[in-house]
């Protein structure tokens, strides 16, 4: 049975977290309450209503000039209004005439209950207007602009809306469901009838008859994949539970009531909207909103590397933080070969030093190459509508609708006739002042600018955006010291390595995906902890990036798509990350540098070589899917320094591919090997010639919930 | 200076010029977009935005500092929905100093 323990301790705690709430009074007053409009036979102009109840009787003059609900769906006739129906603070808008589908009449009606009172109003919403969807973020208000209580008081205010005393709402992170699992919560206060409460329930319950089950669907569209996926139910269990006697719950004891419907597929684990679609039978309170936007996804064990990155050594390490500075001290006890063999157990106290200081990191400059005469608009030419004299015209280049100043001729209509269809360019320099601004022949502020007419031309390759950026750090430290005696296990703690950098790229032009050419100078000058070997070493890179070659996998390089299960949200497009990726950089650099100061240092501190080295190779990264990454780096060295071994040349290949997730994307594991031969700088150990292997599993909370 | 409705005509002209292709696929949305859409790389952004800010100052006969300059590349990125960096590059145009 799959109620289990489980399901009676979140009931109890349910019982615990949502008290009963206290009824209604008159002090809560007023209100105004969103509904779905339970009539059968309600045609779709009037599919949902808001309900008004104010605390004062307006004033008989006003309430009888208003007009009253009636079955037929019309437009008030009255000119007599008290309020307006808003959304973000702006009045929503009258669409349509009477009897028309998508009649909405921003108008507040007498409601047929109000027995003259004149406390309670009604007003209605067609369907097209999906007022449940995203409810919160349309943040409507009734504004009772022309309210005077019969007291001869006026009134005006702003009653948020709130939704009816019955909600149903969809969600994946229910506490009161398992993990996977979608919710169907009802929430209710105690205005709501026992009997009503008792029929949901009852129709909840006969959800896990199988025949119903069958007719259950959620659609779901995740907000970053393309389409959307339809899931079925397979079980449902229902809350609160009945008792030991199989009777039902005490449902005013609670406030909310759910079924927790386990699916055929998993939860996205990305932000998703879904429509639930229940069989025709269901109650229309269970029935709204049928689609429910930006769920949460289900949090899922990323992908992890097999081989963990080690940190880089002292002088290559990034500079990408102001100041980075880590102090410790570590005592331990540690067994020591004696002269005599034997061993005795010491304690060693080192104390570390980490620092990295970049001061005035990364100064960015850019320069644009040269600024343009004249902008243009270049693509295919769609439609065109010639500015008359009095009237502004436009022209639609490349799908978008360029606006013309009235009088502006950009060519005579026969070279217009000619061009349609095709590719051509719009030059212009000037646009007026005007909301939304048009296309014109002079400045819109200074008179004594030259008129330039804009024109149209078949297509032809206008000016690229070039330019030059260059990142500057003009001195940095990047140190590791340590206390104690410089050995050969420390060496590579004492070292001090200071430095500046000046980074130029040259842009060749500005497109998606740009062409341009990176060099890099560095100028570092390296020491152990106590400055008695002294070096220096610049270093020169450079690397062009063409844009035919580089189109890096990345998550943020994406393309659009409309949103299926709700094409009226904001926005209605969703971003699709490219799912492949591929990089091709070539590598030229050169390194030259050389000991000059050394006096007496510690043993374990080699002497450096002079270093004069070329090398070139590349740099390449191809991501056929997001799961797999291929990666290869060959760099071919010409040694200046050493004419016993000129040349050596480094071949990096790794491959790793994620095998996904598994048990409900509370797991991970991924597969990786890579193959390293060939020696690097400094060239003081032997080639490598390694062959790597390895799988790994991840999962946070595969054994908890 | 220039207002936002005018920077709007001015940077779709460079958005246009830069990504014809993702230019034509946003259509008239365009400035609902994120600049992530059109440019891959944040230098990118960067060389848009500066682009269209100095053709617009020409047209004002105004300049910004360095300064400036640099907190207009802070205050845009790829991140940016494009109708902001408009915004914000009229902002700019605001506070520019006639020459």
């Amino acid at each position: 049975m799959r109620i289990t323990i489980l399901h009676l301790v979140a009931c109890l705690m349910f019982m615990l977290a949502f008290n009963v709430q206290p009824s209604m009074s008159q002090d809560d007053l007023p209100k105004a309450l969103l509904h779905v409009n339970e009539k059968p036979d309600a045609p779709p102009s009037r599919k949902y209503y808001i309900e008004i109840e104010t605390d004062t009787s307006l004033q008989s003059g006003i309430f009888h000039s208003l007009c009253q609900d009636t079955d037929d769906a019309v437009k008030c006739a009255k000119a007599t209004r008290i309020g307006i129906l808003s959304s973000k603070g702006v009045e929503v808008p009258s669409v349509g005439q009477s009897r028309d589908n998508d009649l909405f009449d921003n108008t507040l009606l007498i409601a047929r209950d109000d027995a003259n009172a004149a406390k309670r109003y009604r007003i209605y919403l067609s369907v097209g207007m999906e007022p449940f969807v995203d409810f919160e973020k349309k943040k409507y208000a009734i504004v009772l602009t022309n309210y005077v209580d019969a007291y001869d008081h006026a009134v005006v205010r702003v009653i948020p809306v709130g939704l009816s005393t019955l909600t149903r709402t969809l969600a994946s992170d229910f506490p009161g469901c398992r993990r996977n699992e979608f919710a169907m919560t009802v929430d209710y206060d105690s205005q709501t009838s026992p009997q009503h409460l008792l029929d949901l329930y009852h129709y909840l319950d006969s959800l896990q008859n199988p025949d119903k089950l069958k007719q259950i669907t959620i659609e779901v569209e995740p907000l970053s994949r393309k389409g959307t996926k339809t899931l079925t139910v397979k079980a449902v269990t229902v809350a609160p539970l009945k008792n030991s006697k199989g009777e039902d719950p005490v449902l005013r004891g609670f406030s909310k009531m759910w079924a927790c419907f386990s699916t055929d597929g998993d939860v996205p684990t990305e932000k998703f909207d879904a429509k639930l679609t229940l069989p025709k039978d269901a109650p229309l309170d269970l029935v709204e909103p049928r689609v429910v936007t930006g769920l949460t996804a289900l949090t899922a064990e990323p992908a992890a590397d097999v081989f963990p990155q080690k940190e880089k050594a002292v002088g290559v390490r990034p500079i990408d933080k102001d100041l980075n500075i880590g102090v410790s001290l570590v005592s331990s006890v540690k067994d020591q070969q004696q002269p005599d063999k034997s061993f005795l157990r010491k304690r060693n106290t080192v104390g570390t030093l980490d620092l990295r200081l970049g001061f005035f990191r990364n100064i960015k400059r850019l320069k644009v190459k040269k600024v343009p005469d004249l902008l243009a608009e270049c693509g295919p030419l769609g439609d065109y509508q010639k500015p008359t004299d009095k009237d502004p015209g436009s022209v639609t280049i490349n799908n978008h609708p360029n606006l013309l100043a009235p009088g502006i001729v950009i060519a005579d209509d026969d070279t217009i006739a000619t061009f349609k269809g095709g590719e051509v360019c719009l030059y212009y320099r000037y646009v007026d002042d005007q909301d939304p601004a048009r296309i014109t022949n002079h400045s819109y502020n200074f008179a004594g600018d030259p008129n330039i007419q804009p024109y149209l031309t078949p297509y032809k390759a206008q000016p690229v955006t070039a330019g030059r950026y260059s990142i500057f750090t003009p001195f940095y430290i990047d140190a590791k010291v340590s206390t104690g005696n410089i050995t050969s296990d420390t060496s590579s703690l004492n070292r001090v390595v200071l430095g500046a950098q000046e980074e130029l790229r040259f842009y060749q032009n500005n497109h998606e995906f740009p062409t341009y050419y990176r060099l890099l100078f560095q100028f570092n000058h390296a020491s152990d902890r106590d400055f008695k070997q002294r070096e220096f070493y610049g270093t020169f890179k450079f690397n062009p990036v063409f844009a035919a070659l580089n189109h890096p996998y990345d998550p943020t390089n994406v393309e659009s798509e409309t949103r299926h299960l709700c094409s009226t949200c904001k926005p209605p497009y969703k971003l699709l990350p490219f799912r492949y990726g591929y990089e091709f950089v070539p590598i030229i650099g050169a390194d030259i540098g050389k000991t000059y100061y050394r006096h007496r240092p510690a043993e374990a501190i080699k002497p450096s070589d002079t270093v004069r080295r070329l090398y070139f190779g590349f740099d390449g990264t191809i991501n056929p899917t997001p799961r797999i990454s291929l990666t290869a780096s060959e760099v071919f060295y010409v040694r200046g320094e050493s004419k016993t071994d000129r040349y050596h040349n480094y071949f990096l290949g790794e491959f790793a591919y994620s095998l996904g997730r598994f048990s409900s994307a509370r797991g991970a594991n991924s597969f990786f090997f890579s193959f390293e031969r060939g020696g690097q700088p400094p060239f003081d150990d032997p080639d490598v010639n390694v062959f790597k292997i390895g799988y790994r599993i991840t999962a946070t909370t595969i054994f908890s919930r | 200076m220039a207002t936002a409705p005018q920077i709007r005509t001015f940077f779709h002209s460079q958005v246009n010029s830069d990504s014809p292709a993702k230019a034509a696929e946003a259509g008239d949305k365009w400035t609902a977009f994120p600049l992530s859409f059109f440019y891959s790389a944040e230098d990118s952004v960067d060389l848009a935005v500066n682009s269209t800010m100095l053709f617009v100052l020409q047209l004002d006969h105004a300049q910004l500092s360095n300064q400036q300059f640099t907190d207009l590349g802070n205050a845009i990125n790829r991140s940016t929905i494009v109708s902001d960096a408009i915004n914000t590059m009229a902002t700019f145009s605001a506070a520019a100093q006639p020459i």
